[in-house]
């Protein structure tokens, strides 16, 4: 699929009940690209990550991941939901790392990574292993190898579930505010991991406060409020000379915020 | 009060309480396996999102809890082979009985202990392609048992203590066996006394492994 974006959407929708949270997203990622999504809380930035993951399965609009349809079929115009290997197959491009880690507590760090490897992708017990113990080695926690999630620090647990996403070799990365459940000085070393995989070319959708990382890692930034993309273009740009007032207002506050 | 206890009658007749004993334990144990896998099905189908499933369990579990235990047995036994013509001996007719009646409970258990896992732990086995069952039997029933395990050895417990029920469909259990003696022997005091004894022993035993577990786990998982 040379010249595809990594990751593209179209007119994105998507509503809880009477709450549209989504308005028509248009997107498009390009591959080995980092766009960070920047926004208030209730903007929808989440809420798009997890269509993404096709966490959310009822959506309209298009999104098209490495140029395939995530989740639907075309049959004479319409949209169709698909379910199974095709489905899979299409989503299985996609990893995501969550704000609360959501590692599996009474699985050790190895079980943790390995699990979806040996029951999803049926990979022999010592292999998967062998993989593990390269991807925990990957974010420096080769000691922590049995420990379980309730004897690691927040920073070593988000290491983990990165790994954990990792095991998959997913093409397109997510990342879900996975620094804001975290002690200040626990940031470092999840951002320090991030920025290694964005420097290896992964493409990543990064939902952040980090404004800092935003400046540095990513490629682009996009503004989100009330589920619309307000505004996109390089972090210099959005972060330090942004055109709409409202991003205006919204990095004013963050930037208040931080001292 | 003055009463000449006399214990010779217990150690006479400790046959038939090993007997009793041993139907006792087989009716408890074979409910608690009916009552589990049943409980386990109706409890995943409370929560299914297929409208019919879980509106059909939430009546069954209603039905179930909100008719007396003694008007079940007596139903099952006597009229549930008229309608649908099949013959079950009091033994298995009482296990059926206590499997139903107990599974509406533990499917409550179970209901409750899978709504107690974090919907982040699905979403994560999700997104790295575990299906709906994986994700249930990998993830979220081995979290959920911790939580569910003291209630459902209290109801494991529970369904010991109501095996003496099955004396009023004459099978011989525990209470219906001590009953025929004590009408030959007139030693209730004994016979009962002793009685009481061998249930706490029997049930004692459950709850102390159950306290064990819950504290292995507890050690296990946590800081």
């Amino acid at each position: 699929m040379t010249g595809e974006p990594a990751v593209r959407t179209v007119d994105l929708c998507k509503r809880f009940g009477d709450l549209e949270v989504l308005r028509g997203v248009n997107l498009d990622v390009e591959p080995g690209g980092v766009l960070c999504v920047i926004g208030p809380s209730g903007s929808g930035k989440s809420t798009l990550l997890r269509c993404l993951a096709y966490l959310e399965e009822d959506f309209t609009g298009r999104i098209y991941l490495e140029g395939e349809l995530l989740g639907r079929v075309e049959r004479n115009g319409a949209l169709e939901p698909v379910q199974g290997e095709a489905l899979r197959r299409v989503q299985s491009k996609v990893g995501m790392v969550f704000q609360n880690f959501n590692l599996w507590p009474h699985k050790s760090a190895l079980g943790n990574i390995i699990e979806a490897l040996v029951v999803v992708k049926k990979v022999p017990l010592e292999e998967a292993e062998a993989v593990g113990d390269e991807l925990l080695a990957r974010v420096g926690l080769s000691d922590k190898r049995n420990d379980y999630p309730s004897r690691l620090s927040g920073g070593q647990q988000q290491r983990v579930a990165i790994a954990r996403a990792l095991a998959m070799r997913p093409r397109i990365m997510l990342f879900d505010e996975v620094t804001s459940a975290l002690d200040p000085e626990l940031v470092g070393e999840v951002l320090h991991v991030m920025k290694q995989l964005a420097e290896e070319g992964m493409t990543m959708l990064v939902v952040t406060h980090e404004m800092t990382f935003a400046s540095r890692v990513a490629n682009r930034v996009v503004f989100m409020d009330q589920g619309l993309i307000v505004e996109q273009g390089a972090p210099a740009q959005v972060l330090k000379n942004p055109s709409q007032a409202r991003t205006k207002e919204f990095l004013s506050q963050v930037a208040h915020e931080e001292i | 009060m003055i009463y000449d206890w006399n214990f010779n009658v217990v150690w006479e007749y400790r046959g038939v309480y090993w007997n009793g004993a041993q139907t006792t334990l087989a009716i408890s144990f074979l409910s608690l396996f009916f009552a589990m896998i049943l409980g386990l099905i109706i409890g995943i189908a409370r929560q299914s999102n297929i409208r019919v499933l879980s509106i059909a369990a939430s009546w069954y579990v209603e039905i179930i809890r909100d008719t007396p235990l003694l008007v079940q047995i007596v139903w099952i036994f006597y009229c549930l082979p008229i309608l649908v013509g099949i013959d079950m001996t009091a033994f298995w007719s009482f296990v059926f009985t206590i499997s139903v009646h107990f599974s509406a409970y533990m499917a409550e258990i179970i209901r409750a202990g899978i709504a107690s896992i974090d919907k982040g732990q699905t979403d994560a086995a999700k997104v790295l392609g575990l299906t709906y069952f994986q994700a249930m039997k990998r993830i979220v029933l081995p979290q959920a048992y911790r939580r569910m395990l003291p209630p459902l050895v209290n109801n494991f417990a529970d369904m010991i203590k109501l095996s003496s029920l099955a004396s009023v469909l004459g099978v011989y259990e525990l209470l219906h066996s001590i009953d025929n003696i004590i009408m030959n022997t007139f030693r209730p005091l004994e016979l009962y006394t002793v009685l009481a004894i061998v249930y706490f022993l029997i049930i004692f035993p459950v709850a102390f492994g159950a306290r064990r577990l819950e504290i292995h786990y507890a050690q296990k998982f946590s800081r």
